[in-house]
């Protein structure tokens, strides 16, 4: 079964689990959850930054596994190619929701839209290794599938560096970045819980949106082989329009 | 033929392409001038900040022109099945990577000792530690030029090649601009004991792109 | 804007983007599966 990820039930079953634990999610983070006590109501865009941020680097992870394992001889197949594709997408979407809240989280905590710390640039240029990629997959041709894997493994590489040479270079806190920040041992009761439900719940529709735009992606493959021996057939039929019967001598 | 042995025949062609049709010469070399003016016009002279902010745009100016030195050494091999040849010629991938590799840094060194003192002397800076510079300038050129070649590959048969490499390159040469400008400050500001672990980090990159591209650029080549 | 304005705006982006994700995925994959023989 190589044309999806999950069996039908299942698929459909996490959308709807993903679904109502979104609704659950957006209850306890916006009523709930009570308001922080240094940062008041803006806290609540950690309930979605902390998850977006999350999944913007399980999918480029899940990306760069796949190709790994596209480029691994033996276990070569065109479906790391498509998961590689598939997450990479959902990567650039997470990555960029990320990017927007961290900002819209930013601007009435720090007062300021921007920080040049560890993880907004680390983030940001993820963004644009994501942005290349996919730039990349939109090319036709031989070797396509090789190029777009070795592609994502440098990219990958490139991620931790990014990372510890611009911590290397500043900070905004002594302490660490927001993430570690939320994520101290200072959170207690209904804001740990819907922090980690939130990240839950944001798998979940990683998970059943991967499968999803597998599926896509693997629907439309067959679509393209199906219309290249279509458009061969045609082109055939054209060039010897009359038929030619048993026996017959051109 | 040993690595070294191959290494030093496909550099030595590119190279005598080079002196024979002076691209990098007539045409990167300018580009990189004019980015270095161009820089002056943007940021008012008068107001002090150029040699605050002359290691940063002398890397930018650097990283602007390999591109197109990277561009450069590709284009010479896409006419007359030229890279057939190449991948026909039993070298072993690894070295012509290498080779072009080496060549497309030894362009970027002339380069970046032209532009270099051009920005010392348009910019009004003052460059002590010339063995931090001289090491900065080694291990981030060959950074460069070791990560350009392995994104020009990639693109080589591409007809979008010119437009995609830029986009691919430069979020995975920011951690060697960030080295390099930090390392650069250092000797400016005659603190080199700040700039030496930034130099540590750029010989990592270098290395690690070397490596990367030695490995990944046979199966590459294949495939345009 | 107050505080809670940026909440809202986040929230409301987040449902948004995914929200037309999913809804440009649905469409496609129907679209695909009615070329299916």
């Amino acid at each position: 079964m190589s044309d999806r990820l999950l069996h039908p039930r299942v698929a459909t079953g996490l959308g709807f689990a993903s679904l109502a634990a979104l609704v659950v999610l957006a209850i306890l983070a916006l009523d709930v959850a009570p308001p922080d006590a240094v940062q008041g109501d803006a806290q609540r865009l950690m309930y979605v930054h902390v998850p977006t941020a999350w999944l913007a680097y399980l999918a480029f992870g899940v990306t760069a596994l796949a190709s790994a394992l596209y480029l691994w001889p033996r276990t070569r197949s065109a479906v790391w190619d498509r998961l590689a594709g598939a997450s990479a997408e959902l990567g650039v979407l997470f990555t960029g929701l990320t990017l927007i809240l961290g900002s819209l989280w930013g601007r009435p905590v720090w007062g300021i839209w921007w920080a040049w710390d560890a993880r907004l640039v680390s983030t940001a240029v993820l963004f644009f290794l994501y942005v290349g990629y996919l730039a990349l997959r939109r090319i036709p041709g031989a070797g396509r599938e090789k190029r777009c894997a070795i592609a994502a493994l440098i990219a990958v590489v490139d991620v931790p560096i990014v990372h510890f040479s611009v911590e290397w270079w500043r900070t905004l806190h002594q302490q660490g970045t927001v993430f570690n920040q939320e994520l101290s041992a200072e959170i207690h009761g209904t804001m740990a819980v819907t922090l980690w439900w939130s990240v839950l719940t944001f798998t979940l529709l990683y998970v059943y949106l991967l499968d999803r735009r597998y599926r896509l992606a693997s629907l439309e493959a067959g679509r393209e082989e199906r219309e290249l021996a279509t458009a061969i057939a045609e082109r055939l039929a054209e060039a010897d329009p009359e038929p030619v019967e048993a026996g017959a001598t051109r | 033929m040993s690595l070294l042995r191959e290494t030093a025949l496909v550099a030595g062609k590119d190279l005598r392409i080079e002196a024979r049709s002076r691209v990098a010469l007539y045409q990167i070399l300018p580009f990189g001038g004019v980015v270095i003016l161009l820089f002056a016009f943007a940021l008012d002279p008068d107001r002090g900040i150029l040699p605050r902010v002359a290691p940063g745009l002398f890397w930018v100016a650097v990283l602007l022109a390999a591109l197109l030195a990277v561009s450069r050494s590709f284009a010479v091999e896409a006419g007359n099945g030229a890279r057939d040849g190449l991948r026909l010629s039993g070298l072993d991938g690894s070295s012509i990577f290498l080779g072009k590799a080496a060549a497309v840094a030894l362009e970027l060194l002339a380069l970046e000792i032209v532009l270099g003192v051009a920005v010392a002397l348009l910019y009004d800076v003052e460059v002590h530690a010339p063995v931090l510079v001289a090491l900065t300038v080694v291990t981030a050129t060959v950074g460069v030029a070791t990560t350009g070649t392995l994104y020009g590959v990639l693109a080589a048969g591409l007809r979008v090649r010119e437009t995609l490499v830029p986009v691919l390159l430069l979020p995975v040469v920011a951690p060697v601009m960030l080295g390099a400008t930090r390392a650069s400050e250092a000797a400016v500001e005659g603190v080199p004991s700040e700039g030496w672990p930034w130099v540590a980090l750029l010989a990592l990159v270098a290395a690690l792109y070397t490596g990367m591209g030695m490995l990944a650029f046979g199966p590459l080549l294949e495939e345009t | 804007m107050t505080d809670a304005g940026f909440v809202f705006a986040g929230w409301g982006i987040v449902a948004a983007t995914v929200g037309g994700y999913w809804l440009a995925l649905v469409l496609r994959t129907r679209r695909a599966e009615r070329s299916r023989p």
